[in-house]
């Protein structure tokens, strides 16, 4: 094989000398990897018993010492120092008075604003990390006016990264301040960035601050946010508050309002019962054949809450539908939601709809499996 | 003449340089982003940039079975004890002739209902069904006549009730947090369609409530180099197609997918070996013709232990069927090769596969009668020949001890000194002789294909190592 332009021995050579690097790489890691383990033991060791020596100035009524303030700037810029703060504070905290670690991490939170220059320019990864650490330890916890480590997280929403933004998020919601969540938004809006819906509201539902006056406040800019974050807003609403019935019902009403947040309309008013919705939610399981499946399918499991003649014969029309999840949330409203007694569904027993007995019937079944409650251990 | 086939041996060898020297690179590259990868990912579980969360994504595990009376037990019961708070397990026995349902029925007192099953794709009836809660868990098992495991999985998508559906073995386990991490791509990218997780070899590990406890490589050369050849596939080549979405295979023994695009699609396709494949082909098609957004992604730490073949034999019939599901496959989509509309998928991915993996032993054998030729009318230099054969052999088992290794630090694997050099051992022998048992089955894959394009082959099947504490 003998080829002029090309040797292929030698290009051979080359690559087996780059698969040998990686491979050195490789074992020196494994090398590395225990060793940093071994002194991020060490660190955190040496580094509580600095942040005690502080706590207990605290618990004396005394302030922390500004040579520790500088000497721990210095200390944390390094990533591995960080990692080694966090040890620490979690040790301390266990181990101390909370307020005296509240104050604490009220004194040294200028250090974290003058870590900011230095993890601006880091990676994504090391970023993230800062955030996490802010998130963690709720640094800056109560603060109304906007500094620069809230301008910074807020900033970080619109990472490229998602942990970058999930742990940046974390950090905003745990800081307790309801304009810095709304401004957090607004800048995602304007950046046209996805974040998990899923997270948002779970986020969300984890801010320290007033509930009820962070869901007013975004709800009274929902209008302005793409759907994607308006509708985790909405299940945050769902899960804290009930004061949004009139406001949700407007939506709901609106057909040219997004299916999305309809949807989030129809359950909502499945928690929180609002009696002029009643005719509305059943209209969208009458009306089936004519709007998306999704609409009676949700309307079904909402009519649970709206007891009466008018909703069992809306559900048993239900059980009728070419749609299994229509016909199987129909199906549960009735014997699960309402509880109905077998006798009042006798006609559909009874009747010629072959389909709609068979879901009854698996829900029943299905009901007494439940019943059961077995565990692994007993079986 | 003799210039004519002098002029013949030189394109030959143009060609064959060109060939080893491209799956070389391919493989460098592989190893290479596959350890940058996994550097990074240490990094990063290390510096809290996760997102794992046990309920976000409510996922459906359907677990096909055929004959699977001796594992089918234990792998639902290592299901019932995931990290992972909203799933519902669907194990579907395929027809099976052995005692696979009342082994199940017996093991988790599962009760006859009348499920309604919401028949979306197409696939045989069912013939009884069968539930039963645990620990909050809905556990279902459906008899149906066999149609095959695409047939089965389709029953088994059209009986779930989430919006998410992993598919997986009956002879395997799923580690206990992975289900919390092949979801995570999905609350990363939510145009994501399906995602892959990393499949290892069952045969050497010891798993104690989903988690391993004891891990050592095996004394049979034969499971020990397939551990090896799963390292470097998994942890190397599926990471580099990853950085493009270029993945076109996504082991049938643990994927998570998108249930209604799956769906759209048609489920699976119960006429090919190799419907894993086939689907995720299937996935990339409909998705670029139709312009939809869409990723598939590779998680290297959703980790599913899986059984592997023990005796050359069952290799043999386990290698032919995935090589006929890889030319059932690159057949029914050839217009993806080169096409503009389906981008880096026709300019590399098939290209890959078309050339190292269809056509390879072909163009191995080629190689072998033309080299035996040349010998023939002393065309070739011998001493070269060998050197660059061994040159190649050496380069082979470099890169697969270097994925093995890249896997150890950032799984945080405990091998003992004889385990290293059993690895070293194997990936030498791995490198010199797996490749001809692969070549060969390949060669003679298509001797009766006709009459058996559609037979699986039974492989036998082993317990599970599990601890004792587990067993009680």
């Amino acid at each position: 094989m003998q080829i002029t332009w090309i040797n292929p021995e030698k290009v051979l050579y080359f690559y087996m000398a780059i698969c040998i690097a990686i491979l050195v790489f490789n074992i020196a890691y494994i090398f590395a990897d225990k060793f940093k383990l071994f002194r991020l033991e060490r660190r955190s060791y040496s580094m509580t018993g600095l942040i005690e020596s502080q706590i207990r100035l605290i618990e004396t009524g005394q302030k922390i010492e500004k040579e520790h303030t500088r000497h721990m700037l210095k200390l944390m810029k390094k990533l591995e120092k960080l990692r080694a703060f966090e040890f620490s504070m979690q040790k301390v905290q266990n181990e101390h008075d909370a307020e005296s670690v509240r104050v604490y991490l009220d004194e040294i939170r200028k250090v974290f604003i003058h870590l900011i220059p230095v993890y601006e320019k880091r990676d994504v990864i090391e970023q993230a990390y800062f955030a996490a650490i802010i998130g963690k330890f709720a640094i800056n916890r109560g603060r109304v006016r906007n500094d620069g480590l809230i301008d910074f997280m807020i900033e970080l929403t619109c990472s490229e990264d998602v942990y970058v933004r999930e742990n940046a998020l974390k950090a905003i919601y745990a800081m307790g301040n309801k304009n810095s969540v709304l401004n957090a938004f607004e800048q995602m809006n304007d950046n046209e960035i996805y974040h998990s819906g899923k997270l948002l509201t779970d986020g969300l539902l984890s801010f320290s601050g007033d509930r009820q006056e962070l869901a007013e406040l975004l709800w009274s800019h929902a209008k302005d946010f793409y759907t994607e974050l308006s509708l985790p807003i909405m299940q945050f609403i769902r899960f804290s508050t009930g004061s949004f019935r009139e406001e949700f019902f407007r939506l709901l009403c609106d057909e040219n309002a997004d299916k999305e947040l309809r949807l989030e309309a129809i359950r909502y008013f499945r928690r929180y019962v609002h009696e002029p919705a009643r005719e509305l939610i059943q209209s969208f399981l009458n009306n089936r054949e004519n709007i998306d499946w999704e609409f009676a399918a949700m309307a079904a499991s909402s009519l649970t809450e709206y007891p009466g003649e008018d909703t069992v014969k809306c559900l048993k029309s239900g059980l009728g539908s070419g749609n299994w999840y229509i016909r199987l949330n129909c199906a549960e409203a009735l014997i699960n939601g309402m509880d109905l007694p077998e006798e009042k569904l006798f006609d559909i027993y009874n009747g010629r709809d072959r389909y709609a007995r068979e879901i009854l019937n698996y829900v029943k079944e299905k009901n007494e499996i439940k019943s059961q409650k077995m565990d692994l251990r007993s079986v | 003449m003799f210039d004519a086939v002098k002029d013949f041996y030189s394109i030959v060898g143009i060609f064959f340089v060109v060939y080893l020297l491209g799956y070389s690179t391919f493989l460098m590259l592989s190893v290479i982003f596959g350890a940058l990868d996994m550097y990074r990912e240490n990094k990063k579980r290390r510096f809290h940039s996760q997102l794992q969360h046990d309920f976000y994504v409510p996922v459906s595990i359907i677990v096909p079975a055929y004959n699977e009376e001796v594992t089918v037990a234990d792998t639902v019961r290592s299901l019932l004890m995931m990290d992972y708070r909203l799933y519902e397990i669907v194990v579907v026995d395929d027809g099976s002739k052995d005692n696979t349902t009342q082994v199940l029925r017996d093991a988790f007192n599962l009760k006859k209902v009348q499920k309604p099953i919401n028949r979306r794709i197409s696939c045989k009836r069912e013939k009884n069904v069968y539930e039963s809660v645990i620990n909050g868990i809905s556990v279902t098992l459906i008899q149906k006549a066999n149609g095959g495991k695409a047939d089965a999985l389709n029953m088994g998508i059209n009986a779930s009730k989430f919006p998410y559906f992993i598919c997986m073995d009956a002879d395997s386990v799923l580690q206990r947090d992975s289900l919390q991490k092949i979801v995570s791509p999905v609350l990363e990218d939510e145009t994501i369609v399906a995602v892959g997780g990393l499949v290892r070899i069952s045969n050497c590990a010891v798993l104690h409530d989903g988690e391993l406890v004891e891990y050592h490589m095996p004394w049979n050369p034969i499971v020990g180099m397939q551990v090896l050849e799963y390292d470097r596939s998994f942890m190397a080549s599926r990471i580099l197609m990853d950085k493009f979405n270029g993945n076109l295979i996504i082991s049938g023994a643990f994927g998570l997918f998108q249930k209604d695009m799956v769906v759209s699609v048609g489920g699976y396709d119960a006429s090919t070996l190799g419907e894993d494949m086939e689907l995720v082909v299937k996935l990339h098609a409909f998705c670029r013709i139709n312009k939809i957004p869409y990723a598939i992604s590779y998680v290297a730490d959703a980790i599913c232990w899986s059984q592997c073949p023990t005796s050359i034999t069952d290799l043999k019939k386990q290698r032919r069927r995935w090589y006929l599901g890889l030319f059932q496959c690159l057949k029914k989509y050839k217009n993806m090769l080169l096409s503009a509309e389906f981008g880096v998928i026709g300019y590399v991915s098939y290209v890959y596969y078309l050339v190292y993996e269809l056509l390879s032993p072909f163009i191995e054998l080629f190689g072998l009668v033309t080299i035996a030729l040349a010998y023939a009318v002393e065309l070739i230099n011998l001493r070269f020949m060998i050197l660059f054969f061994v040159i190649y052999a050496f380069y082979g088992a470099v890169l697969t001890i270097t994925a093995f290794l890249a896997r150890v630090y950032t799984q945080h694997i405990k091998l003992t000194p004889l385990d290293f050099i059993k690895s070293v051992v194997l990936c030498i022998v791995e490198s010199v002789f797996f490749r001809f048992i692969q070549a060969f089955t390949r060669m003679t894959a298509f001797i009766g294909y006709k009459k058996r394009k559609n037979v699986w082959g039974q492989i036998q099947r082993h317990k599970m190592k599990i601890s004792d504490a587990e067993k009680k």
